[in-house]
């Protein structure tokens, strides 16, 4: 659960909405607010269904939240 | 401010629980030491891991970085490390000669078998009671960490089955030294407790890692 390569604008996007809350977007996603937290860190890298449902969580498409910034 | 009162007098019940099981502890070790009964000093240590577990566990779940709380699953893993605890305090102590009689092989099998079976139940209780609370008590972020731990647990057990073949084959003797064959088969249950207690613990640590 240490560092991901894998980037995202969660919180930039959060803000843009309105300031949408963690614990909005936590429920929005059907995650807890923990994992929003390790997201938005960096801490964590969501699998495949979970980018999908950030994503739509936030009207935009999957590259325009993530990216890969590793080597 | 009526919050943070709430949470000092929290952790003060907690400090005062942790020093409460370490007296009764020290207590029990040096009863064990004055009778020189193995149980009793077995149970003396047990009681100071747990008491250890209690204190850790209320600096633990304080919050960590940007108000990260702790999930229900971090929780879970806390109160299955001081259950565990208990049980293998229980547990081995009437293995180590604190059940006497003749029905006591059956008795302590018994002991054994509920709780190695119940030991799992514990855990899913505690997530359904955080259902009624959260909208999702549990996600793939808290399965991930606690596969980490999960496999803990089964190279511990496998270590211990080796080592198991081992002393069966090189010492026989010192399995048969354990009691009757129902004592013995109750005994071995022990390893899948500590196992699971070292899965949880490595579970708690990496959830606490991940909120600092």
């Amino acid at each position: 659960m240490t560092g991901t390569p894998i980037a995202n604008d969660i919180r930039r996007l959060r803000f843009e909405r309105g300031e949408m809350t963690q614990q909005a977007l936590a429920e929005a996603c059907r995650v807890t607010r923990q994992t929003i937290i390790a997201l938005e860190a960096g801490r964590y890298a969501p699998s495949l269904e979970l980018a999908f449902r950030i994503a739509r969580a936030f009207g935009v498409g999957v590259e325009d939240v993530f990216r890969w910034e590793g080597a | 401010m009526e919050q943070a009162m709430k949470g000092g007098r929290q952790a003060w019940v907690w400090v005062m629980a942790a020093a409460a099981v370490a007296l009764l502890g020290t207590a029990v070790l040096v009863i064990g030491v004055i009778e020189g009964r193995g149980h009793l000093l077995f149970g003396g240590g047990m009681l100071w891991l747990i008491a250890a577990s209690v204190a850790l566990q209320d600096r633990a779940l304080r919050p960590g970085r940007e108000d990260g709380m702790p999930s229900g699953s971090e929780k879970a893993a806390w109160s299955q490390i001081a259950m565990g605890l208990a049980a293998i305090m229980v547990l081995g102590g009437m293995s180590l000669g604190s059940m006497q009689g003749v029905l006591a092989p059956y008795l302590m099998f018994a002991c054994y078998a509920l709780i190695v079976a119940c030991y799992p139940m514990f855990r899913r209780r505690f997530i359904e009671e955080n259902r009624r609370y959260r909208e999702v008590p549990e996600d793939e972020r808290d399965r991930a960490i606690r596969a980490q731990g999960d496999r803990l647990s089964k190279r511990l057990l496998e270590l211990a089955l080796v080592a198991l073949a081992i002393v069966w084959v090189l010492a026989p003797p010192l399995i048969h030294a354990l009691g009757e064959p129902l004592q013995v088969a109750a005994f071995l249950l022990l390893p899948v407790l500590a196992a699971n207690v070292a899965g949880e613990s490595r579970v708690a640590l990496l959830y606490w890692r991940d909120r600092q």
